[in-house]
């Protein structure tokens, strides 16, 4: 027989439980930075300040990653999931769960600025509907798949150029969301999952179940826009923000003095008419 | 009563037993942890070169992992935007992940250059589409430019014998340039030819037109990373129809680019300078270095600085000069949207001579402009603004030049530029 004083109790100790095996979890290494480009920044458990990430540093449940202009990182999972954080970003991974054994795992996850692009492993889709990435505004469900996304001022600006876009909207430079499924489309080879995501934005959810498709939220308690088949112009820009591209090979043109510094003047000769 | 208890019990049970569960999942993996985190160390490990990066996502690609060969190519680009065998295997992975798009948008950034054959061949196998023809080497490229010019002392700009006063008047002119860059040849050897011209005539102020044009011929080569031209050179100017000067002779260069796409260029040229009026004719040396940064894919800059020595008839006319250059150019947005800035500061230091008055001057001439695309065919509208400035030494007793200009331009660029 249980009596209601015992409910307190059990509350309590579940929660020093939770308590406990979160701080576990917090010790615990979930990933390491695979690549550092320019200015990345990242708390630890050895050091909780942000400092300058350097390649194979070991990430953690809670840590901040932080990345500057033109700068980007990929953190890998112990399951091989790969978080591509763009620049001018804040990311950090919530919650975690892998076991090896079973190969099944899942991931919670926060972007609450600049450009991201996530690609589970296989083993994450042994748990479909089990993982996630929270923005200010939104939460994206993930069924296994490779999607990115961008939140701030740039969303903003993509989804204005966004011919499919039709309707005005009031967005907010801080929250707005915009993000991308991208595949792998019905027709990829071999046995992977087609991509698949829920897009929930102030009570509403939009799945997007084709690459291609995507969702604009502009704003706290706005509903999701879409979902829209993105341009190439605006996938372009949205991925010149994770990663850089060659720069163009008309870029470096030296300008010449004037014409006239040298070999006019050169000769200290007048002979135009007004001499 | 008794079930709703039992009930909030099983959800505390629950509950805690999931936290339980939680704190044991973290710790019986936690075991195998160690080799899950040496295993991301080791991937990691071989993507710490291009070579052995590609090499690796082959081999995951081959099992069946194309999600992580697909990372591997992340890894990479990241690193390395100039890695085109990367990106060309990259889009290969997308097309065989149906992200057809987005392996769109990577043969496009490829920007028609590097690159296997091989790599290009899986392309068009995974894609169904050819990837960007590589670069030949043999080819032409250019631009012709053509718009409305203002300057707010265009008198001055060729007043080129300096005096006592300064006469004053600005002028708004066409202004029309081109430039011709030919490369012909296989293997490591070519021949080039690069030319240059510019012309312009004035539609109101000071009535000078004037016209210039530069022809350099030569064979180059290139090994490693290098490159050397070796050639002739030829220039010519007139100014309101009358000849104003004529150059020709030698340049060599040599140009070393570093595994990011930066470059490092000495350039020496020797030319005999004629005089049409027979007082200043002689040689002119030059010797100058740059160095060009692609910081990112949307920022270039160089820094360069150079050495003069002209020789004449008389020590007034002689002189040596030391010059600084340093610019950037930045680009704007997908659509290609540029903007760049330039400088150039120049002392010349004119030989001294008994009754002719010391002169040393200084020059300095910055250009800021932004262009953008009108169509995709290459043709962009650029707005340009300048300053040319010259301070000449009290001792000359010349009046120093300032003079504010702008431009708007249509400006066409065609042929591979890489």
């Amino acid at each position: 027989m249980i009596k209601p004083i015992s409910r307190p109790a059990g509350l309590l100790a579940a929660l020093l439980l939770m308590t406990a095996a979160s701080g576990a979890a917090m010790a615990q290494t979930v990933g390491i930075a695979a690549v550092v480009r320019n200015d990345v920044k990242l708390t630890t458990a050895a050091k909780p300040v942000l400092h300058p990430a350097v390649v194979r540093e070991r990430v953690s449940l809670g840590n901040d990653v932080v990345t500057g202009a033109a700068s980007m990182t990929q953190l890998l999972l112990l399951d091989q999931t790969s978080f591509s954080v763009g620049a001018k970003a804040r990311v950090r991974i919530d919650r975690f769960v892998y076991d090896p054994s079973q190969r099944a795992s899942s991931v919670a996850a926060t972007v609450a600025k600049g450009a991201f692009r996530f690609m589970s492993s296989p083993s994450l889709h042994a748990r479909p509907g089990q993982s996630s990435i929270r923005t200010p505004v939104a939460s994206i469900g993930i069924r296994g798949t490779i999607i990115e996304g961008v939140v701030g001022k740039d969303a903003i600006g993509i989804a204005r150029r966004e011919a499919a876009i039709t309707g005005a909207f009031t967005a907010d430079e801080e929250t707005a969301t915009l993000i991308v499924l991208r595949g792998p489309g019905r027709n990829a080879q071999g046995q992977i999952v087609q991509g698949a995501i829920d897009v929930t934005a102030n009570g509403v959810t939009v799945p997007l179940e084709e690459g291609g498709l995507a969702v604009f939220i502009p704003g706290p308690d706005q509903a999701p826009i879409g979902p829209f088949r993105i341009s190439d112009r605006g996938l372009g820009r949205l991925q010149m923000m994770l990663r850089l591209l060659p720069a163009r090979g008309d870029q470096l043109q030296r300008i010449p003095d004037p014409l006239t510094d040298r070999q006019f003047e050169e000769s200290q000769r007048c002979t135009g008419k007004n001499c | 009563m008794r079930d709703a208890s039992n009930r909030a019990f099983g959800r505390v049970h629950r509950l805690a037993s999931g936290c339980l569960a939680a704190s044991l999942g973290w710790s019986v993996p936690a075991l195998a942890q160690d080799s899950e985190v040496a295993a991301l160390d080791q991937l990691v490990e071989r993507s710490a070169s291009v070579n052995s990066a590609i090499e690796l996502a082959r081999e995951q690609a081959a099992a069946g992992d194309l999600l992580g060969a697909a990372a591997t190519y992340e890894r990479v680009l990241i690193a390395d935007e100039n890695a085109d065998e990367a990106r060309l295997a990259y889009a290969a992975i997308l097309c065989r992940l149906d992200d057809r798009q987005s392996a769109r948008l990577e043969l496009r950034a490829l920007n028609g250059a590097g690159g296997s054959q091989a790599a290009r061949d899986e392309v068009a196998k995974a894609c169904g589409v050819a990837a960007p023809g590589r670069p030949r080497k043999s080819g032409l490229s250019g631009g012709i430019g053509v718009g409305l010019a203002y300057e707010s002392d265009a008198l001055g700009a060729l007043q080129v014998f300096p005096t006592f006063f300064s006469p004053s008047d600005d002028g708004l002119g066409v202004i029309a340039n081109a430039s011709l860059n030919g490369r012909f040849g296989e293997g490591s050897g070519y021949a080039y030819m690069d030319a240059w011209g510019q012309a312009k005539t004035d539609l109101t102020g000071p009535q000078e037109d004037y016209q210039i044009g530069s022809l350099s011929l030569g064979y180059g080569t290139s090994w490693s990373n290098k490159d050397l031209k070796l050639g002739g050179v030829i220039r010519h100017g007139r100014i309101s129809g009358v000849e104003n000067f004529t150059e020709y002779g030698g340049e060599v260069e040599l140009t070393s680019a570093s595994s990011e796409g930066n470059r490092t260029t000495v350039r020496a040229e020797a030319v005999w300078q004629h005089d049409p009026f027979g007082f200043i004719g002689g040689m002119h040396y030059d010797l100058a270095a740059y160095y060009d940064v692609r910081d990112s894919a949307r920022l270039t800059w160089f820094i360069g600085a150079g050495a003069e020595i002209k020789e004449a008839d008389f020590t007034s006319d002689k002189y040596v000069a030391g010059r600084m250059m340093a610019g950037f150019d930045r680009l704007l947005d997908s659509r290609g949207t540029y903007a760049n800035l330039s400088s150039t500061m120049r002392y010349v230091v004119f030989g001294d001579e008994e009754f002719v008055p010391l002169r040393r001057d200084l020059r300095i001439f910055t250009r800021a402009a932004i262009g953008t695309p009108l169509v995709k065919s290459g043709l962009n509208i650029e707005a340009a603004v300048s300053h040319s400035y010259r301070d000449y030494s009290k001792s000359s007793l010349l009046a120093d030049y300032s003079s504010f200009g702008g431009s708007l331009s249509l400006i066409w660029k065609f042929g591979n530029r890489r």
